[in-house]
């Protein structure tokens, strides 16, 4: 009886740890500070990266991996290795994508959709997406993370992405991962690994495929 | 019932005989007779072999509870590429997932026993057109039709005014599959591949009145 009780009571205790994982951040500015803070100091950022999309009516996720490369203030480079193979550069206003061995060219100075795209990436990366008005944002934190929540408050933009969450690493002031939820409830978590700040990357990286 | 043994009598009788009808001196309502007979006879028999060929097809999807595809859309110079989940219950009830190469959920669909379900669909999708193609599409590349259809022979399916022909491997694996219209005009092919280890690994979908296909590749 005692051993079952020592295990009901471990089991509580990681219940209750696990709950208190992220909380509600007390100072929310202090939050917004480390973000504002990665801002200032990332001129570059590169790294690997895992996507796992979770669907809600499957116990199997779907993994992809691949490479990403960011130079402030917009060039970015995200390149799906495996299992499609798409790469996606930003260039400026410059959007093109290759799929398929096609090579697709869009404008974010025209295009509604690629201008809500580039804002959204480049402002999870940069940490400027705290500052548009757009989203309604919320802070948490724990022992090692920060995290920022951001609900759009465009209803036609909620209807294709209901939450983006930033996960800041507390000690390195990193991006550490994003959790997104898409109009569907699904959720996809991208984690950045070997990550690289501050080192130069060739011009080339986000003009070549 | 009494009559046709009675043209059986009769077909019997004559059946044997070294001379042809007509000289027999066999009336015109005995002739009508004889037609009758045979044709109940000729039906009799295609039924029996009908029903004596029991169709048998080994439904791919069954061998796992969850399928996922890389997916590649073509429509005219047009190429989407993304992602298909597909949980599988049976014909009549399975769910699937649509998302881009970024993972977002693009549609998500359910059958269950015997209701189309949306759980989501943005609504840029959701026009009737769009929705009773892709519906239409997926109940065929599914193989809901096994559910709906009625075997008009050993590989042919009928479901309304669609006639769906069947190719199998050796193990009654579906390789191949086309859609006719009732004026036997060729609407739609659907091809599947398997691994060595006999599990599902390409699916090829393909228009024939419009320049449409989807290429689906399993993840496992």
């Amino acid at each position: 009886m005692k051993r079952y009780f020592f295990f009901f009571s471990i089991t509580l205790l990681a219940f209750a740890i696990n709950a208190q994982d992220l909380t509600p951040a007390k100072n929310a500015k202090a939050v917004k500070d480390a973000f504002t803070k990665m801002n200032a100091s990332t001129k570059s950022f590169s790294s690997d990266f895992k996507q796992t999309k979770e669907f809600s009516f499957m116990d199997r996720p779907l993994v992809s991996t691949g490479k990403f490369y960011y130079q402030k203030s917009d060039q970015l480079r995200w390149e799906y290795i495996s299992p499609l193979q798409y790469v996606m550069l930003i260039n400026g206003d410059n959007i093109r994508i290759k799929e398929d061995g096609k090579v697709k060219t869009y404008s974010s100075a025209v295009n509604e959709v690629f201008k809500t795209v580039k804002e959204i990436i480049l402002g999870c990366i940069s940490g400027e997406i705290l500052n548009d008005p757009n989203y309604e944002p919320a802070f948490y934190e724990s022992d090692k993370l920060y995290q920022v929540k951001l609900q759009p408050k465009d209803k036609q933009l909620k209807e294709y992405m209901k939450e983006i969450n930033i996960f800041l690493d507390k000690s390195s002031n990193e991006l550490s991962y994003l959790i997104l939820k898409d109009g569907s409830g699904d959720i996809t978590k991208i984690e950045f690994h070997n990550r690289k700040i501050n080192q130069s990357i060739d011009a080339s990286t986000f003009s070549k495929f | 019932m009494a009559d046709i043994s009675t043209f059986t009598t009769k077909f019997s009788s004559h059946a044997h005989s070294p001379l042809p009808l007509e000289r027999d001196g066999l009336g015109s309502a005995e002739r009508r007779g004889v037609a009758l007979l045979t044709t109940i006879l000729l039906y009799l028999l295609l039924a029996g072999n009908v029903h004596g060929q029991t169709t048998q097809v080994t439904n791919p999807f069954l061998n796992s509870p969850t399928h996922l595809f890389t997916s590649k859309l073509t429509y005219q110079d047009n190429t989407f590429n993304g992602f298909l989940g597909v949980k599988y219950t049976d014909e009549n009830n399975f769910r699937i997932s649509f998302n881009s190469t970024m993972g977002n959920t693009l549609m998500d669909l359910e059958w269950k026993d015997g209701e189309f379900i949306k759980h989501y669909l943005p609504d840029q999708l959701n026009r009737k057109i769009i929705i009773n193609k892709l519906q239409g599409d997926f109940e065929m590349m599914l193989l809901k039709i096994l559910a709906d259809g009625k075997w008009k022979n050993d590989c042919t399916l009928k479901v309304g005014c669609h006639k769906y022909r069947f190719t199998q491997n050796d193990i009654q694996l579906p390789t191949k599959l086309e859609d006719r219209n009732w004026l036997g005009r060729l609407k739609r092919t659907l091809n599947f591949g398997y691994s060595e280890q006999k599990k599902l690994s390409t699916i090829l979908l393909k228009h024939h009145s419009f320049a449409l296909q989807m290429e689906l590749s399993s993840i496992d």
